[in-house]
């Protein structure tokens, strides 16, 4: 199995700390993204193109962090307007509706906590690859030419 | 390839927590339902209210005893409380009966009239009784009038808004699959109380049979239609038969009920003395 392209690219300084910071911004996002989802998505949204046009490292990195966030921006959607729907709407107070908000909450604290992990990690100049938007980012950001096989550090792995 | 795996065991970890979470029975535990009971209750109160102040309401005690004879009945297969739900004759030419918020149960006398037996009746409250259980009434009445006028209605009790959900709620019809789910209920809740469906069953042929005869006078005929459908459903119902039926009302009760449904007042009754 041939490493991840983003654990053999060796990124500067200025590179660690806005990748990082991609994270940090999502982390804000998943605080706000509670209540109201679409919050998630523009914050993510601006800083990925804020640094679109920045190093491929950099981009990675806000590419994961996007990807991430679309997928919160879907249950976190479902979850609002389900919650509408029982407030204003025609539903009932159930225990699925509940069951899938605890699902919903769970799944945002996850996000959470494996966002911290992966801007402090970056900042440290370990990238970390999520499951599953790590592996999706890999196939929509291809990494420039000339840059595998620098000095690989561990392949670090974050499971969500 | 890969990614597809990860997405599919990621979709597969997320409906699991979601299965897992939705098998605790939250709103038994927090008591939701207390909440949403209370609400139901006062919107029922100020509905029943309505329907009172028009002083169509046939009441006395003698009545209350047969009710609760009735009820205690239908609901003595089930785990459901007899003296929750309220049974109300109000006088009417209409052929209907119609379950309020509230647990409350609407019978015009008209519809009385029509019975031949009290099991044929049992088979009608029963049926409304499934609307209520089965949170059709209150679903229904959220869908339509928006939660602010139910907030509104449970805090000031508005006469007019509740006389027109009253209106609303007798003459117009459920959906097809609540229908459904409301007869399945009263086959169960009409066996498990030794009572047997063929009473029911019976009612709605008559029903079926007098369509289009005097359709304005045939309310729950129009709430409820397809009845031949309907009857075939409940005959094909796997649902098993009590092993023995039981009289619900003996004859000198059901005869005073019809009396007075006749009559739309009270008759003298020395039943109880
Ligand atoms: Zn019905």
């Amino acid at each position: 199995m041939t490493p991840d392209p983003i654990s053999t690219y060796k990124p500067n300084e200025q590179e660690l700390e806005r990748a990082s910071n991609s994270y940090l911004m999502s982390l804000i996002a998943v605080m706000a993204g509670m209540p109201l989802p679409i919050i998630n998505l523009v914050a993510t949204l601006i800083f990925y193109l804020g640094n679109r046009k920045s190093s491929w490292y950099v981009k990675w990195h806000c590419t994961q962090t996007l990807f991430s966030q679309l997928t919160l921006l879907i249950v976190n959607s479902i979850g609002f307007s389900w919650t509408l729907s029982v407030i204003f709407g025609s539903d009932i107070l159930t225990n699925n509706y509940i069951g899938y908000m605890l699902t919903i909450v769970l799944f945002n604290l996850g996000e959470f906590i494996v966002t911290i992990y992966a801007a402090v990690q970056t900042r440290k100049g370990k990238p970390v690859s999520f499951w599953f938007w790590g592996t999706l980012t890999n196939m929509v950001c291809k990494p420039p030419i000339g840059s595998e096989g620098l000095n690989a550090p561990d392949i670090q792995t974050a499971y969500e | 390839m890969k990614a597809m795996l990860q997405f599919a065991a990621i979709v597969i970890l997320f409906i699991a927590t979601w299965f897992g979470f939705s098998r605790i029975d939250f709103v038994r535990i927090f008591h939701l339902n207390s909440i949403n009971k209370k609400m139901e209750r006062k919107i029922g109160d100020a509905i029943i209210d309505a329907i009172e102040s028009g002083n169509d309401v046939i009441k006395s005690d003698s009545l209350d005893i047969i009710y609760n004879k009735i009820m205690s009945r239908l609901c003595s297969g089930t785990i459901l409380n007899s003296d929750e739900i309220k049974l109300h004759l109000v006088k009417s030419d209409q052929i209907n009966a119609y379950a309020l918020p509230g647990n409350n149960i609407v019978i015009n006398t008209r519809l009385i009239e029509k019975c031949d037996s009290a099991s044929e009746l049992c088979g009608i409250i029963a049926h409304e009784t499934g609307h209520l259980e089965l949170h059709h009434v209150m679903k229904r009445i959220i869908g339509e009038t928006g939660i602010s006028v139910i907030t509104s209605m449970a805090t000031n009790g508005n006469s007019v808004i509740a006389a027109r959900i009253a209106k609303h709620l007798s003459t117009k019809a459920f959906e097809r699959d609540q229908e459904r789910e409301a007869d399945a209920f009263a086959v169960k809740c009409l066996n498990a109380a030794n009572i047997g469906k063929s009473g029911f069953e019976n009612f709605m042929l008559k029903m079926a049979k007098t369509d289009g005869a005097i359709p304005d006078k045939l309310e729950w005929v129009s709430t409820h239609p397809d009845s031949k459908e309907r009857v075939a459903n409940i005959r094909s119902s796997k649902i098993t038969s009590p092993k023995k039926y039981i009289q619900v009302l003996n004859d000198t009760e059901w005869a005073y009920l019809k009396k007075c449904a006749i009559q739309k007042q009270l008759v003298n009754s020395n039943l109880w003395k």
